[in-house]
């Protein structure tokens, strides 16, 4: 059984090439999403006035703090490279705690267009919107998930020798910031 | 893996991200609705990029991943173009 830090066939570690290969298969899901909302939109009227009805302030918080958790998660591959355990601890969990402060407002967004009639069921704009955002959000809980793991496993100083899956959480944690950057004009600023 | 050497200047790259999702919301606010909607769509693909080069190392990668990238979103791109005569031109 190859471990994650061997190499492969590519000369590339096999976790890499595996992780690589996990966020290739993603790009259609987010990519057939985006691609049916964007030739929808163009072939029927009304969905500007639908999202007029998000709210805009939230989302722009959100995208700083999701560019930012993206920094702070290179920053803990930099401080494994640089072996600096508390940096990467510090790092870590500065991304989780980013991870978890993008859901809660994402949360009270959601409560609050809910909250004005605006469910999935309201239209096919908001069918896309939950489906998108939805699905995105599941991304970023799975992403503070590993992430709670590797901080757990530094914290007790055991992740020493898998500390190249810290860049392999970091792929995935990028990989989910690519895709809100895509969302948060799509749905917000058209 | 990339030495010290390599490493870019992952605040350097934040500080553009920042500076480019206002002039994307600029863009919104001062241009033309067709006007906006490229210059947001390219920054979206510019700010995509610098993520992928420069948090994700790609710059520092093998051909071979760049590869991996570009088969998925061309499946993505026939998505598009397949979609587009029933659902834009239809009327």
């Amino acid at each position: 059984m190859p471990r994650s830090e061997d190499m492969a066939i590519t000369g590339m570690p096999v976790g890499k090439v595996g992780v690589w290969w996990f966020l290739a298969s993603e790009i259609p899901v987010f990519g057939g999403l985006i691609a049916s909302y964007v030739v929808l939109r163009l072939g029927s009227g009304g969905w500007s006035d639908a999202s007029s009805h998000l709210n805009f302030s939230l989302a722009l918080a959100n995208t700083f703090v999701l560019l930012t958790s993206s920094l702070t998660m290179v920053l803990a591959f930099a401080a494994v490279e640089e072996k600096k355990p508390r940096r990467l601890q510090a790092n870590l969990l500065l991304t989780l705690l980013l991870g978890l402060t993008f859901l809660m407002i994402k949360g009270f967004e959601y409560a609050g267009e809910i909250g004005h009639g605006f469910t999935p069921g309201a239209g096919i704009f908001w069918s896309f919107y939950y489906g998108m955002t939805g699905l995105h959000a599941l991304h970023v809980l799975g992403g503070i998930i590993v992430n709670l793991v590797l901080l757990v496993a530094a914290l007790r100083d055991t992740l020493r020798p898998n500390e190249h899956r810290v860049e392999l959480a970091g792929l995935y944690w990028h990989f989910v910031d690519i895709v809100w950057i895509f969302l948060f004009p799509l749905l917000y600023l058209t | 893996m990339t030495s010290d050497a390599h490493r870019p200047n992952y605040f350097l790259v934040w500080l553009w991200l920042v500076g480019l999702v206002f002039l994307s919301i600029g863009a919104s606010v001062f241009l033309s609705k067709g006007a906006a909607i490229l210059l947001i769509f390219l920054v979206a693909l510019v700010k995509a990029v610098l993520v992928l080069l420069n948090y994700m190392h790609l710059k520092f990668e093998r051909p071979l991943l760049y590869a991996l990238i570009i088969v998925p979103l061309l499946i993505v791109a026939v998505l598009v173009f397949a979609l587009f005569p029933d659902f834009v031109f239809h009327h």
